[in-house]
């Protein structure tokens, strides 16, 4: 699953400022990102990619996050991909639901950058310093 | 029952046994988000409660003056408009909002990409500047975290006007 070290992070969003700021935010924690921009995109991506992280929106064209994680619990190697939901939904509704649907952790947009790498230290079980180096 | 063909439904319980309270919850079924107003008899306040414990919005005795009648059926299309109009409003907020974080997002995002130095060196000054966007983006992110659960204070002051119309033909 995406070589042998656990560094590659599916950024899925439909909204390209987005996508383009957490990359170049995540590249310079050295992490290596792939993109996705809707539901579709995203499930080929995570089934032929197999990413070590996934980093999902919940509003999405063709779909919305929960379908893809829903289309990922149903393969029991793919079920295992850590889901950090990132959304301008409100927690209200999605939060539980998100958690319930196998997302290890919720972020509401804006987020800071340091929660945000803490949670995806914590999915992808690195060691801190690694991804420290570089703020 | 065509919600396009229908503004309000009068249903008759006046001379139902308990068991056909159910019908309410039928009619209101088919009915789909229309007033129902249920039909009873003097001293059919049990069987009014009932049914506006279901769902029925109001109730009117029969035999009642038409002025009476057509009152009861005014407030009732008129509560109902309210509750469209909070229910437009919260969807509003709630998608207004949702745009709203993902603009500071973006805000946010490409301002620490830049005080961070990732698209390379900046000036003090530079810097400054985008503190001071920054700032600004943590701003508007509070008053968006603010939002009371998607409802606009606007349709606070409906909800208390449709409830003035319910307690003013005497409902709970």
């Amino acid at each position: 699953m995406g070589g042998t070290t656990k560094n590659t992070i599916l950024v899925v969003d439909d909204n390209p400022d987005i996508r383009k700021g957490l990359g170049l935010r995540l590249r310079a924690n050295g992490y290596d990102v792939l993109m996705a921009a809707d539901a579709l995109s995203a499930t080929a991506a995570i089934v032929k990619q197999e990413p070590n992280l996934v980093i999902l929106d919940l509003g999405l064209p063709c779909g919305d996050g929960f379908v893809v994680m829903e289309r990922l619990q149903k393969h029991d190697q793919l079920a295992q991909i850590p889901v950090i939901v990132l959304t301008g939904r409100g927690k209200t509704n999605n939060m539980d639901r998100a958690l319930r649907a196998g997302a290890v952790a919720f972020f509401q947009k804006p987020v800071e950058d340091a929660p945000l790498l803490l949670a995806i230290w914590k999915a992808l079980d690195l060691p801190q310093d690694r991804a420290l180096a570089n703020d | 029952m065509q919600s396009a063909l229908f503004r309000i439904v009068l249903l008759d319980i006046s001379v139902s046994t308990l068991p056909d309270i159910e019908s309410v919850t039928e009619v209101l079924e088919v009915a789909k988000g229309l007033p129902v107003i249920a039909l009873i008899n003097e001293g059919g306040m049990t069987k009014a409660k009932e049914a506006m414990r279901l769902g029925a919005q109001n109730y009117a005795l029969k035999g009642c003056t038409s002025d009476s009648l057509v009152n009861t059926l005014k407030h009732a299309m008129e509560r109902q408009h309210l509750i469209a109009e909070i229910e437009d409003g919260k969807e509003s907020v709630a998608r207004e909002s949702h745009e709203l974080r993902n603009a500071l997002a973006c805000i946010h995002q490409f301002s620490t990409i830049l005080l961070d130095g990732l698209a390379g060196p900046i000036s003090e000054e530079q810097r400054e500047y985008v503190g001071i966007i920054l700032q600004n983006a943590s701003r508007a992110r509070a008053v968006v975290e603010n939002l009371r659960d998607y409802v606009p204070y606007d349709s606070v002051e409906l909800m208390e006007q449709a409830n003035l119309l319910t307690s003013t033909i005497g409902v709970n």
